[in-house]
């Protein structure tokens, strides 16, 4: 899921922003969101039977 | 009279051949219009993306359109171009369904095939000018 998470947020960012400090905030704040999502994500269902 | 760089590169032939090299070569239509920097980064990460899906024991999913889930699969895994090609050519892709990471590695082709996708996108609005 990191793995993933910092391919995803290095494309994008590249994609998204032109300037280089921008390109880093952005990446950075992607993978933030990807990897902390993906564990909220997994904490949430965690209590579900199936 | 000499025609002007925008011009050149606002063709719609010389705007199609950008596009299918960033197809074929992920990178390769930003490094051509010269967005070095940005191209070099697709150049590295998306095959690189790509291998993860393959070591992954990942599946290169055939084109069946009697099952329309795997031919979606399919059409986004050739995104990537011609890592596709040369990972069919090497016997790479077959897919483990057995293996613990079969899905992480499916996910990771599929992924990197639509990310591909994306930066064509990006590559055809370079070459029109808008960006």
């Amino acid at each position: 899921m990191v793995l993933f998470a910092f391919f995803v947020s290095i494309v994008f960012a590249a994609l998204m922003r032109d300037d280089p400090r921008e390109q880093l905030g952005l990446g950075l704040r992607l993978f933030g969101g990807l990897v902390g999502g993906g564990l909220l994500a997994g904490w949430l269902l965690y209590p579900l039977p199936f | 009279m000499p025609v002007a760089e925008t011009d050149r590169v606002r063709s719609p032939g010389l705007t199609s051949l950008v596009c299918a090299a960033a197809w074929a070569l992920p990178g390769a239509g930003h490094l051509w219009l010269g967005r070095r920097r940005k191209g070099l980064i697709f150049l590295v990460t998306l095959p690189l993306m790509f291998a993860c899906g393959l070591w992954l024991e990942g599946r290169l999913f055939p084109f069946e359109p009697s099952q329309p889930l795997v031919a979606l699969a399919a059409f986004a895994d050739i995104g990537i171009g011609l890592p596709y090609f040369v990972a069919t050519a090497l016997g790479q892709g077959a897919g483990v369904a057995i293996a613990a990471t079969f899905e992480y590695g499916n996910a990771f082709l599929i992924v990197a095939g639509l990310l591909n996708m994306l930066v064509v996108l990006d590559a055809f609005d370079v070459a029109q000018g808008r960006k």
